[in-house]
């Protein structure tokens, strides 16, 4: 199960980057389009693990929800560990059957992710593309998954940075007003 | 010359013999006769009892029981004992052909035939013969075009596992003379299972005789290319060369159970009906003008999915006009197919002929009713070809499922040629997310591989397109597979299917 102190000190790290309820940006949705086409899925998004939350910075094919609650246990799943987390046919995969985004109306089928993973360690979301139909994944394709959200990694480094020189500029704290 | 009219106008009216009998019978008695029996020649030529009648309930109770009897002579012997009055016996004849006789009595008291009565007595005689030759002409093409009919109608439908067929055919009453109305179910080699159902405008042998053809048509364009346009297009013309008084409405589908895709065309045939899983009832789309008409249209291919839970009901006209009131008889059919499960294992064609109907069919009815009970059992590869790494899993996978399914090991490397090729074909001219699915069949396997391709279509038993951009990798593929076709799916890709 989660240690609660380490799932603290992650908690800490996602406000750290300060990222939640910001809104959406070019430089998000051009990597999970570019997830979208690369492995011709219907849903690519980038995810953060909040306390009760999943929240999505940028969401491929998915309109009208910007959040959903932590329980379904994906993406929650998903940042349990450093390598990508695939379910091929998740109805029938033990770890998947009984979620209510498999067995419900929304009808998920297949899922990949990869966790978001700072330099000190701690998994803030995921990079995660969803399919409504079975599909096979190989370990070529988690690992460019996997490199894709280095990349988005990257992307929150550029923006961590840039926020605090804007804020050093301002002579204020590192947190910006 | 009015009396005679009347009798004749009266023994004309009947088609079938029975009612035929009785009408001749009534003529005489109680008007003419206190009694009349009529014997007809039986195919030995030995006369029988065929029909009797009297003013008095006893005697014609005692003159009824010898109906079918050949003793002839003993129960006119006996009769005429008890009766012991007047007695006439007029032959029954058409020209030369001889039918019978008609025995007319009277009873011991009443005076004799007088002669202007006798002569009437036996112009009427006349015309009832000729009455009771055309009835009986009547029943045996009404036995013979029944026969045909039931010949023709499939024996035994398709058992295939996740699907429950079953079907209804009744012929109309005595009085109303047979129909064309014919229902076919069948499976292609492949899998896919084609359905017909139809009903050729008209009645009797010929119509029957139009039936049987339209139907062979049908079945034979599907073996060939299960297109439901082409099948009714050919029927079409079979039709307006061969019958061309005749015309026929039409449905066809093919259902493929692995996509569960239905495509139908219809050619002026009351629309078949789905339930679909959630129980609600739809409509086929799409009905086009009867075949046979002299007019060239073009048909219409529609498709539908047919998912577990789902039921098709096939049906001709006489199931919802039997009321003189089709809406009446669409709003039974739908209440009763709302009503149904799909996982009952009661005879759902049966059950809906019973509760549309009420009773009171009086015209040809067939029922064909397919029921969607379970996804197929079989095993898919749902991938992306252009990643070699997952290619070449799928190739292994799917020759370890043969393997493990029994699968003669010494044709297993046609198989592997075949799956690289396909694999190739698919990362060429199919770019996208593509399907294989392994589906067995009586002891052969069928591979469908499904793309998002431009789509194409290929049947190596139609002649070859020389300038087919498509090369040798199909023909390797058709040659070294029992069968190989590619059909195109609208909007969507192709649908390779491929027998081992």
């Amino acid at each position: 199960m989660i240690d609660s102190d380490q799932e603290a000190q992650r908690l800490a790290a996602v406000r750290r980057y300060d990222i939640l309820d910001t809104p959406p940006d070019g430089s998000f949705d051009r990597i999970t389009a570019l997830a979208g086409q690369l492995f011709d899925v219907p849903i690519a998004l980038v995810t953060i693990v909040d306390e009760d939350r999943i929240w999505f910075k940028s969401r491929l094919g998915l309109d009208d929800v910007s959040q959903i609650g932590r329980d379904p246990g994906l993406c929650a799943s998903a940042i349990l560990d450093d390598a990508p987390y695939v379910v091929e046919e998740a109805r029938a995969d033990p770890r998947t059957l009984a979620n209510p985004l498999v067995a419900g109306g929304f009808g998920l089928q297949f899922y990949a992710a990869a966790p978001l993973r700072t330099q000190d360690g701690h998994r803030l979301g995921t990079l995660c593309i969803i399919d409504r139909e079975p599909r096979m994944f190989s370990p070529r394709q988690a690992d460019i998954l996997q490199r894709l959200s280095e990349v988005v990694m990257d992307e929150m480094e550029l923006r961590i940075s840039a926020l605090k020189a804007i804020a050093e500029q301002r002579g204020g704290t590192a947190r910006p007003s | 010359m009015r009396a005679l009219d009347t009798a004749a106008s009266a023994v004309f009216a009947p088609l079938d013999l029975g009612a035929t009998l009785d009408a001749v019978t009534a003529v005489f008695v109680p008007r003419y006769a206190d009694g009349a029996y009529v014997t007809l020649l039986d195919d030995r030529g030995e006369g029988r009892i065929a029909a009797a009648r009297h003013r008095d309930p006893v005697t014609e109770a005692a003159l009824l029981g010898q109906v079918g009897r050949r003793t002839e002579r003993d129960a006119a012997e006996g009769y005429r004992r008890t009766a012991a009055g007047a007695c006439a016996t007029f032959p029954l004849a058409v020209g030369e052909h001889e039918l019978g006789a008609i025995h007319l009595c009277l009873s011991p008291r009443a005076p004799a035939f007088a002669p202007d009565v006798f002569f009437l007595l036996q112009s009427i005689a006349r015309r009832s013969a000729l009455a009771l030759r055309n009835a009986r002409r009547f029943e045996r093409e009404r036995s013979v075009a029944l026969a045909f009919q039931h010949a023709a109608l499939v024996s035994e439908l398709p058992a295939l596992e996740g699907y429950r067929f079953s079907a209804v055919y009744q012929a109309g009453r005595a009085e109303a003379l047979v129909g064309g109305d014919w229902y076919d179910a069948f499976t292609l080699q492949d899998g896919r299972i084609v359905l017909s159902i139809g009903d050729v405008v008209g009645s009797g042998l010929d119509a029957a005789i139009a039936m049987v053809n339209v139907r062979q048509v049908i079945r034979g364009v599907a073996q060939v290319h299960p297109d439901p346009a082409l099948m009714l297009e050919a029927a079409d013309r079979t039709l307006r060369a061969q019958h061309p008084e005749r015309f026929v409405t039409a449905f066809v589908a093919v259902i493929d159970r692995v996509t569960q895709h239905c495509a139908f065309a219809n050619a002026g045939h009351p629309a078949p009906r789905i339930r679909l899983p959630d129980g609600s009832v739809q409509s086929t789309h799409g009905r086009g003008f009867p075949l046979g008409l002299d007019f060239d249209q073009r048909i219409d291919v529609h498709h539908v999915v047919l998912q577990a839970g789902s039921i098709l009901v096939l049906f001709t006209d006489g199931l919802i006009e039997s009321t003189r009131d089709v809406m009446e008889g669409e709003r039974r059919l739908e209440g009763a197919l709302r009503e149904m499960r799909p996982s009952e294992t009661g005879d759902v064609a049966e059950r809906i002929y019973r509760e549309v109907l009420q009773g009171e069919s009086n015209d040809d009815v067939a029922i064909l009713a397919i029921s969607v009970t379970a996804a197929p059992p079989v095993r898919r590869w749902r991938f992306d070809p252009v990643w070699d790494d997952v290619a070449r899993r799928v190739h292994r996978e799917v020759c370890a499922e043969l393997i493990g399914a029994q699968f003669p090991p010494d044709a297993l490397i046609d198989v592997e040629v075949v799956l690289s090729e396909i694999l190739a074909n698919l990362v060429r001219h199919a770019p996208g997310i593509a399907e294989l699915i392994l589906e067995r069949r009586s002891g052969r396997f069928v591979l469908h591989v499904l793309d998002k391709g431009p789509g194409f279509e290929f049947s190596p038993r139609l002649p070859a397109d020389l300038y087919s951009e498509f090369g040798r990798g199909l023909f390797l593929i058709s040659h070294l597979s029992r069968d190989f076709t590619v059909e195109r799916r609208p909007g969507v890709g192709s649908h390779a299917r491929i027998i081992f």
